[in-house]
């Protein structure tokens, strides 16, 4: 060794105190593997424990989807299905705006690697089925928001009916992607489809209707679904990452219920992810249309999204989502213009 | 009798010759250790990329060789260095050399393990390095634990078996930073400090970084040289003979062994530099959070060092970080107390480059991904912490418990097999799924996946499931991978080529293939729908670790 210090005269306080540091540093290191290895409360579930949670579900939950949370807790999932073939359990994306959320149980895991295993709970006791309790972005909502039954656009976008306008003709968009839920368009480039995505807008993951304008044309996008409700809360925005884009024009967004315009809204080259409530007044029944357009496409990412509410409009907005630093800004700076 | 020969080799080792003959055995062990383990390595998707490029490269230099001078025209020269150009070519080259060696010229290897040589041979050269430098600091012990420590490193294992630059980089940085130290007292190791540099350069972008921790070093040690000699004057301290070797021969090696820079130098020289600064974003998936741009926190780096290496081993080096001396006496220059100034030397000349190695990853706004591949020269300098952690351990032992001054082998290799074996064993037992390894600090892959890490990463075309469709597929049978099954279409030929595939079975970007294989990473933006999509379908072949899914085989459609 580099040095052999004499042992065997008595040894400074201080010296000593970091030989005890140095040691206790390697000890905790040894013990805290120990401790993990085959003890954490994180260990996969096994089949008797999902059997005991779907006791719950059946009881608690009967006829509603199940999302498990967090979403990569794929192996409780999957146990789950095995356990209840019928139930319709998902993997919740970590945000995601509008998913069916009045229709959901929400399924969480709750996780502590570490000494934290040697808790008294039971297995069972990893899970609390609640009838949301929280919302997918981790925000507290209550039963008095009146949040509503499900997104217009991503609940089901098969159904949607897609067609774009441009140059004088009208393309039907109906070539649905056999691997997803997504509208092509024939003879369109690839980009002008129309269909799920995750999308970092604003600084977070968002789960929208991806709806890339095309110059000098309309995006068409009718849900065919009758509407019930009281309310229409819109989301949309540009990826951050098109929002870079030198020469970015404004999208536009309209949005109409039947023949009536319900508003109009400009998504200029900037981040963020808005939220408009639009109120509708008595409780419509008509069939949504919206529409997005721009004069020049180039990185225009733009994505979109919808849920329909009901109950009496609040005086301030409900749901706040998580925003970034520059993200309030973002949102000021999107213009509205009501028609 | 038996204490007599201890007594030898003991001596044997503390000798100078001993040096060798440690770093000469350390060496031999890597060297068998990383081929044995070699064949069962999944290939990634960079495979693909560096060892086709160093094969061009190494042809390119059989013709020149052969006096074929018509490989020298632009054209040619274009022709063969215009593949992968975004990377210099030095790590490629020794791939394409390896793979005329050992698979073209002997058959020794299949074709692509056999380019995946060239890597083993680097990284072997790099435990040599390392145990020397080991060794003069604080050792026998610290160069067998620092060896040892650096290969019990899941992470690095892995990549010192695949056709990356980043072990190549990690071995050249080293050899530089051993080169500059060994400069100090040796004109020859001077002008070889250059020549290293110069070979760094042509391995990856981390190498020139290697510059900023040996001025700083050469600075602090040269500090009082400012000091003025009489009012009115300013004195310069001389610049080390290594450091000047590096500025000179390394850029003049860079250009003159990138056979593509003869050509426009300045231009290509331009793009290159350009390509970098403008770095594509690419998915990284950390805390949860998906990061594409803006890239991942500063903090990305440094959270995953800790949560991909081994818990004791990250231990060790902290405790080598509480008992570094002779710092003082190094700043101090104090002649009385020259082997301490020349511990404390070493302890920051380490600390210097393993926070530059990590620092520039973290804090200069380049893109994050991949774990830990961006920054893997650190990893030989964490080593050399958790050797020194060992050697204060024993220390610390003797310090608390005198009786045992007299046993202090005993000690030493007590406290190394406890520090060293649980890495080791994880290491092995992770094999060759290190991508998926996580440390007890964070529960492991359990712990990890729950927190939100990637569960694995690189598109690896693993090996065993290979194995598996051999034996299970029928006759003709198609694969789809998703969520990105264009890597695999080019590694599955690989596997293929050597054999490790039946031929008769071939990836397809259809998505009615006989079998779909879902890789369960959460970067990809389909995944969650690809999850749901594939949830209510049989699986017919899974890998998990520790019950985390790291792939499921479907029958399909």
């Amino acid at each position: 060794m580099s040095s052999v210090p004499n042992f065997t005269t008595e040894t400074p306080p201080l010296a000593r105190w970091r030989a005890i540091a140095v040691l206790a540093v390697l000890a905790i290191a040894v013990v805290w593997s120990l401790l993990v290895r085959g003890c954490s409360h994180d260990a996969p579930v096994d089949v008797q424990t999902v059997e005991q949670l779907a006791q719950q579900l059946d009881q608690r939950a009967a006829g509603r989807t199940v999302v498990i949370h967090p979403p990569w807790r794929d192996d409780v999932a999957s146990l789950l299905r095995q356990a209840r073939p019928k139930l319709d359990v998902r993997l919740a994306a970590p945000v995601q705006a509008g998913l069916p959320t009045g229709a959901l149980a929400l399924v969480r895991v709750g996780w502590s690697p570490g000494p934290g295993a040697f808790s008294t709970l039971s297995p069972i006791d990893r899970f609390a089925v609640a009838d949301l309790a929280v919302d997918l972005y981790g925000t507290p909502v209550s039963a008095a928001t009146g949040r509503g039954d499900r997104s217009l656009l991503l609940g089901d976008v098969a159904a949607l009916q897609v067609q774009v306008e441009v140059g004088g003709r009208t393309i039907v968009c109906s070539d649905l992607d056999p691997n997803g839920p997504t509208h092509r368009c024939p003879s369109l480039p690839e980009w002008n489809h129309v269909g799920p995505h995750d999308l970092v807008i604003g600084g977070q993951n968002r789960h929208c209707l991806w709806a890339h304008p095309i110059s000098g044309g309309r995006i068409i996008i009718d849900a065919p679904w009758p509407l019930s409700a009281s309310r229409i809360r819109l989301f949309y925005g540009l990826a951050d990452s098109a929002v870079g884009a030198p020469d970015g024009q404004p999208v536009t967004l309209e949005l109409f219920a039947g023949d009536r315009k319900l508003g109009s809204y400009v998504q200029p080259n900037q981040p963020g992810y808005n939220e408009q409530l639009v109120a509708l007044g008595e409780p419509a029944s008509e069939k949504l249309r919206f529409v997005v357009s721009v004069t020049q496409d180039g990185a225009r990412h733009f994505c979109l999204d919808a849920v329909a509410e009901r109950g009496p409009t609040p005086v301030a907005p409900v749901l706040k989502l998580p925003q970034s630093s520059s993200q309030p800004a973002a949102s000021q700076a999107a213009s509205r213009s009501a028609p | 009798m038996m204490r007599r020969l201890l007594d030898r080799c003991w001596f044997w080792l503390l000798a100078d010759r001993g040096r060798m003959l440690v770093a000469l055995t350390l060496t031999l062990f890597v060297f068998v250790l990383l081929t044995s383990t070699l064949r069962s390595t999944g290939i990634t998707d960079d495979d693909d990329f560096y060892a086709p490029a160093g094969i061009a490269y190494a042809s390119h230099t059989g013709r020149v060789l052969t006096l074929d001078l018509r490989a020298l025209t632009r054209a040619e020269v274009d022709r063969a260095f215009d593949q992968n150009h975004e990377h210099p070519p030095f790590a490629k080259w020794v791939m394409g050399v390896c793979y005329f060696l050992f698979h073209q010229w002997t058959h020794l290897l299949p074709a692509l393990d056999a380019a995946r040589m060239g890597v083993v041979l680097l990284a072997t050269a790099l435990a040599f390095m390392l145990a020397l430098f080991a060794h003069a600091w604080r050792g026998p012990l610290a160069a067998v634990v620092a060896v040892v420590a650096l290969f019990s490193m899941p992470r690095f294992f892995f990549h010192a078996h695949v056709a990356t630059l980043d072990v190549p980089v990690a071995c050249l940085y080293f050899a530089t930073a051993y080169a500059f130290w060994r400069s100090r007292r040796s004109a020859r190791w001077a002008a070889f400090a250059g020549v290293v540099f110069g070979l760094a350069l042509l391995t990856k972008l981390n190498a020139p970084f290697a510059l900023l921790p040996i001025v700083v070093f050469a600075l602090v040690e040269r500090w009082r040289a400012f000091a003025r000699p009489e009012p009115g004057h300013f004195a310069l301290p001389a610049i080390p003979l290594g450091l000047l070797s590096m500025l000179i021969v390394g850029p003049l090696l860079f250009v003159a062994l990138w056979p593509r820079l003869w050509f426009d130098t300045i231009k290509r020289l331009g793009e290159y530099i350009a390509y970098h600064l403008n770095h594509y974003p690419i998915y990284f998936y950390y805390l949860g959070r998906l990061y594409e741009q803006p890239f991942a926190p500063w903090h990305a780096p440094f959270v995953m060092a800790f949560v991909t290496t081994p818990l004791i081993l990250i231990a060790a080096a902290v405790a080598g970080l509480f008992g570094l001396r002779g710092l003082r006496d190094f700043f101090c220059a104090r002649p009385a107390a020259a082997g301490a100034a020349e511990e404390g030397g070493h302890a920051l000349y380490v600390l210097l480059h393993a926070f530059t190695t990590i620092g520039t990853v973290a804090f200069l706004g380049s893109p994050k991904y991949g774990g830990v591949k961006l920054f893997l020269p650190l990893f030989p300098f964490i080593a050399l912490l958790v050797a020194a952690g060992v050697d204060i351990a024993v220390d610390a032992v003797l310090r608390l418990v005198p009786r045992l001054v007299a046993r202090r082998d005993l000690v030493q290799v007590a406290l190394g097999v406890l520090v060293l074996a649980p890495a080791a064993a994880v290491t092995l037992a992770s094999h060759p799924f290190e991508l998926s390894y996580y440390s007890a600090g964070v529960g492991g892959l359990r712990g990890a996946t729950a927190i939100g890490f990637e569960r694995q990463y690189y598109d690896v075309a693993d090996k065993e499931l290979a194995a598996w469709f051999n034996a299970n597929a029928p006759q003709s049978a198609t694969v789809h991978f998703e969520p990105n099954n264009k890597e695999y279409l080019k590694t599955y030929r690989w596997l293929a080529r050597d054999g490790y595939l039946r031929n008769d079975i071939n990836v397809t970007g259809n998505s009615s293939a006989t079998y779909q294989v879902l890789t369960h990473e959460r970067r990809w933006a389909t995944y969650p729908d690809l999850a749901t999509h594939y949830a209510r379908s049989a699986v017919v072949y899974e890998k998990r670790i520790d019950g985390v899914p790291l792939y499921s085989v479907y029958a399909g459609p």
